[in-house]
């Protein structure tokens, strides 16, 4: 399926980094980690951004992160309109840092900077997958 | 490097009301801006050498320009450097004159944003180096992830971090109300800031710049040559641009407390213009307020504030039109709205007013030296403009 199966919006169908998304539909939320350098990457990338080699094996992101900053968007753009208000969020995972929205479950505030998150694989009610942070 | 300052003069400049103009197109704007840039150097058409368009939105190729304008068979580049792109058509001009490849060049943006997409759009995130998981990042969203962080960082409970904020903004709208070509002329106050509909937590409305359409222009040759045209030349001290590499975006050492782009342009513009304590130097400084929180996150990254001390600077009324250093003295982005490629050249205008002693009732005693500043982008993925500005004598 690929990226097309991913998120409300699809921005893309073909990528390097599809098994983003088969991992997903396996409930599983994974990431690159280049094996030459070591570096951990989010988003995936098939090429390491810090040395350049393309030798790189998939790691899943297991574990509590905290919450770094957020906001909670009550305007969205096209196709997110329906959807607002939602939180997007960026949690630091022992030094990487992941882009995604927290769960509809908190908000106002009981969302803080600081606060113990795991991320989850998601479907979606139109079978779609995707992923949010869930308070541990 | 050597750099350009001192080699490079404006002569002329115009600016277009900004606004809703739905009877205008982008080229009536562009003659608009241009003539007025034309009469206030006392120069024909015939005597443009080469120019610079600026435009992301409103037509592609320096052929909007030249038949806006009727320029005929002269080299003109089109320039796009997103919410940087009136400073960077205006840098691209000032390297022109300053190389010797030409001695009067025009470099005018322009951009229709409210009927192109009414802003910004989904296209918006085909600009940058998509992850495909990087979904949803509407400007708001973006600058309100450094506010959140900032408050955080800093101990400023949402109350105390709004109050900021909210200063912000209505020290910029009372700007506006003296700044006939701005698109919004209403004193706000205080409570209507903080009691403005939520946008993207903790950005409410007035937090927010506006939508507008919009062009300016220059005209610029070199000090010898503006000599000879008008006593009040203002000479560029300083110019600099940095672009992210998208290297911070999402790594651990990225702090959302400050804007790295803002802060080498900075270094970058200070050095080429022999500046070593901006506070003290700079007499006003026009920057890009697209939101409130980019502004407070500006005075920090500029040297204008110590890191932190910003709030505090605010609530002293530091940047006000009768403070230490005025900034925004002619309302900002917030007041003006934020036609992209337009922008910039707006900016360059006020300080270009202010150094001739024209600004009016803006007007800031024995302003010398003034700074304009524009960043665009996403967290990771700015770019940044700084320019400076100074008399001839």
């Amino acid at each position: 399926m690929g990226f097309d199966n991913f998120g409300t919006v699809s921005f893309t169908t073909e990528a390097k980094a599809v098994d983003f998304i088969t991992y997903l539909e396996q409930g599983k939320f994974m990431t690159t980690r280049c094996r030459a350098c070591g570096t951990l990457q989010f988003p995936p990338k098939m090429d390491c951004p810090h040395c350049l080699s393309s030798d790189v094996e998939w790691v899943e992101i297991k574990g509590t992160g905290q919450l770094a900053t957020y906001t909670v968007v009550n305007y969205g753009p096209s196709g997110f309109e329906s959807e607002a208000p939602y939180t997007l969020a960026v949690a630091d995972f022992d030094g990487l840092r992941v882009f995604g929205r927290l769960s509809r479950d908190v908000s106002g505030a009981d969302i803080k900077v600081g606060m113990a998150l795991k991320v989850v694989s998601l479907k979606l009610p139109d079978g779609k997958v995707s992923y949010e942070f869930q308070p541990v | 490097m050597r750099g350009i300052r001192d080699k490079v003069a404006i002569v002329g400049m115009g600016c277009t009301q900004f606004g809703e103009l739905w009877d205008k197109s982008h080229k009536d704007l562009i003659v608009d801006a241009c003539y007025e840039a034309y009469e206030d150097a006392g120069i024909e058409p015939k005597d443009i050498q080469m120019a610079w368009y600026g435009s992301r939105e409103s037509g592609f190729t320096g052929t909007q320009l030249s038949s806006a304008l009727k320029l005929e068979y002269i080299p003109i580049s089109r320039v796009e450097n997103f919410c940087a792109g009136g400073t960077d058509t205006f840098r691209n001009a000032c390297y022109g004159v300053a190389s010797g490849a030409c001695d009067i060049a025009l470099a005018c943006g322009v951009e229709k944003c409210k009927d192109h997409y009414g802003g910004f759009n989904m296209d918006i995130l085909d600009q940058f180096d998509r992850s495909m998981v990087e979904w949803e990042l509407p400007p708001a969203s973006q600058f309100a992830e450094l506010a959140t962080r900032y408050f955080h960082h800093y101990g400023l409970s949402f109350d105390e971090g709004k109050r900021i904020l909210g200063q912000i903004a209505v020290k910029n709208h009372h700007n506006g109300t003296i700044s006939p070509k701005a698109q919004f002329h209403r004193e706000i106050t205080l409570e209507q800031a903080l009691n403005a509909p939520m946008i993207a937590y903790p950005l409410g409305l007035f937090d927010a710049c506006g939508v507008s359409d919009g062009s300016a222009a220059a005209i610029i040759t070199t000090p010898e040559i503006a000599k000879g045209m008008r006593q009040d030349y203002i000479l560029v001290k300083g110019l600099a641009l940095t672009n992210g590499a998208g290297q911070a975006v999402l790594q651990s050492d990225y702090d959302f407390i400050h804007i790295p782009e803002t802060v080498t342009a900075g270094q970058a513009a200070y050095q080429e213009a022999g500046i070593e304590n901006p506070r003290q130097e700079i007499d006003v400084a026009i920057v890009h307020d697209c939101f409130t929180i980019t502004e407070l996150l500006i005075y920090e990254d500029l040297g204008f504030s110590p890191r932190g001390k910003g709030p505090a600077d605010v609530e002293a009324g530091t940047f006000t039109l009768e403070g230490e250093l005025p900034v925004n003295t002619d309302g900002g982005l917030k007041c003006f709205g934020h036609p992209l490629s337009a922008s910039g050249l707006r900016m360059i205008y006020e300080v270009y007013k202010q150094l001739q002693g024209k600004a009016g009732p803006r007007q800031v005693a024995d302003a010398a030296v003034g700074l304009t500043h524009n960043v665009g982008g996403i967290n990771g993925f700015f770019n940044c403009t700084v320019a400076v500005f100074g008399r001839a004598d």
